[in-house]
């Protein structure tokens, strides 16, 4: 056969080729995977640690309730001090109520006006 | 009638290409030296990254690896032959020890030395400094055997001689038009091929151009029996091809 030296080694080197191709591909494989596994662990950790800190705020207002005396500064956090007019529905029609807040508690409750109910 | 040259022309011819492939060498020496040391660093990334389960990214040293095995493929070893900065340093040391010894030993032929691989125990004590006994030890085997390093340590050398070369490109020996007892290509080879079809084809053949502008009958060519080359156009194409391509690489240190 006309040029075999050059075509054995011809098929040595596409074997050689192809299996390091192969081997790339495989290892880009592996490589995506292990990605992919690292993200969804981050992803996990992440959602957990949101979790654990909701718990925490749950945890905190619940041991405020208890206590008499609350700090100034966690009160102004939740109700700002004043006068506040709202509206809601009753069974009739519009009600309209004014809440007055004072040092972040709420102080008084007074209906202005609820001409539909009974 | 087979075609036989003149002595002198067939010396002045030798002499010439001799003077061609040591400036073609020099100018390579100068400018890409790390060629052989980047495709080496792109073999053994291929290893490593194989070792650690890695992907094998685009390298730069595995540019350089693929760049001079697609030049040998389609020219044969000529970056051995002229452009790798060992195999310059190689034949440098081996004509000055030459040089030397024709001047120490007052005759005319050097004297063949069988290389006897031993380790003194001196080595042991220059342990922390291997590297540099190596490299004495390897600038001794070039300056008593020609091409030493090439024939029997070269990695890239291993990696080259496996590559399907373009027949077109394999030097083929016209035997039936050869004078009887001449041997003058055999004698002439640095890396001491027979010059028959076998050993030609053996991939360790470095494309000096030594055996075509030494043959009296112009017995040897690649191409279809049209080519020795040796042509001063073509070695001048092939290190011109060669100077851009390793540009493009990366391996110039100054462009």
């Amino acid at each position: 056969m006309k040029y075999k030296n050059f075509l054995i080694r011809l098929l040595s080197l596409a074997i050689v080729a192809g299996a390091l191709v192969g081997y790339h591909s495989a290892a880009l494989d592996r490589q995506q995977m292990i990605q992919e596994n690292e993200n969804k662990i981050a992803e996990a950790k992440a959602y957990n640690e949101s979790v654990m800190a909701l718990e925490n705020v749950g945890k905190e207002s619940g041991q405020e309730n208890g206590s008499a005396d609350s700090q100034e500064s966690e009160n102004e956090k939740r109700y700002a001090d004043g006068t506040w007019e709202g509206t809601g529905t009753g069974f009739g029609g519009e009600i309209r109520a004014a809440v007055t807040v004072e040092n972040g508690k709420i102080t008084g409750v007074e209906i202005l006006s609820a001409d539909s109910e009974d | 009638m087979a075609k036989v040259l003149p002595e002198q022309i067939v010396e002045a011819q030798a002499v010439r290409q001799r003077q061609l492939r040591a400036v073609i060498q020099l100018i390579f020496f100068i400018a890409m030296p790390s060629a052989f040391v980047a495709g080496f660093s792109g073999v053994k990334y291929i290893f490593t990254q194989i070792g650690t389960g890695s992907v094998l990214e685009r390298n730069s040293f595995l540019l350089v690896l693929i760049g001079l095995a697609v030049f040998t493929i389609l020219f044969g070893r000529y970056f051995c032959g002229y452009v790798c900065a060992f195999g310059t340093l190689g034949d440098f040391v081996y004509r000055v020890s030459g040089f030397i010894q024709e001047k120490l030993f007052k005759n005319r032929k050097r004297k063949q030395f069988s290389l006897a691989v031993s380790l003194p125990e001196s080595c042991f004590l220059a342990l922390q400094k291997v590297k540099y006994v190596i490299l004495l030890l390897i600038v001794t085997g070039m300056a008593l055997q020609e091409r030493f390093f090439c024939q029997f340590l070269c990695p890239m050398g291993a990696v080259f001689a496996l590559l399907p070369i373009l027949p077109a490109a394999v030097l083929k020996r016209r035997e039936e038009n050869c004078r009887k007892g001449c041997s003058l290509c055999r004698k002439k080879c640095p890396v001491q091929l027979k010059l028959e079809a076998d050993s030609l084809l053996s991939g360790e053949c470095i494309r000096c151009g030594r055996c075509a502008a030494a043959c009296p009958g112009e017995n040897i060519h690649s191409f279809a029996g049209r080519l020795t080359g040796s042509e001063v156009w073509l070695v001048i194409m092939k290190a011109v091809l060669f100077f851009f391509m390793g540009t493009a690489l990366g391996l110039c240190r100054f462009l």
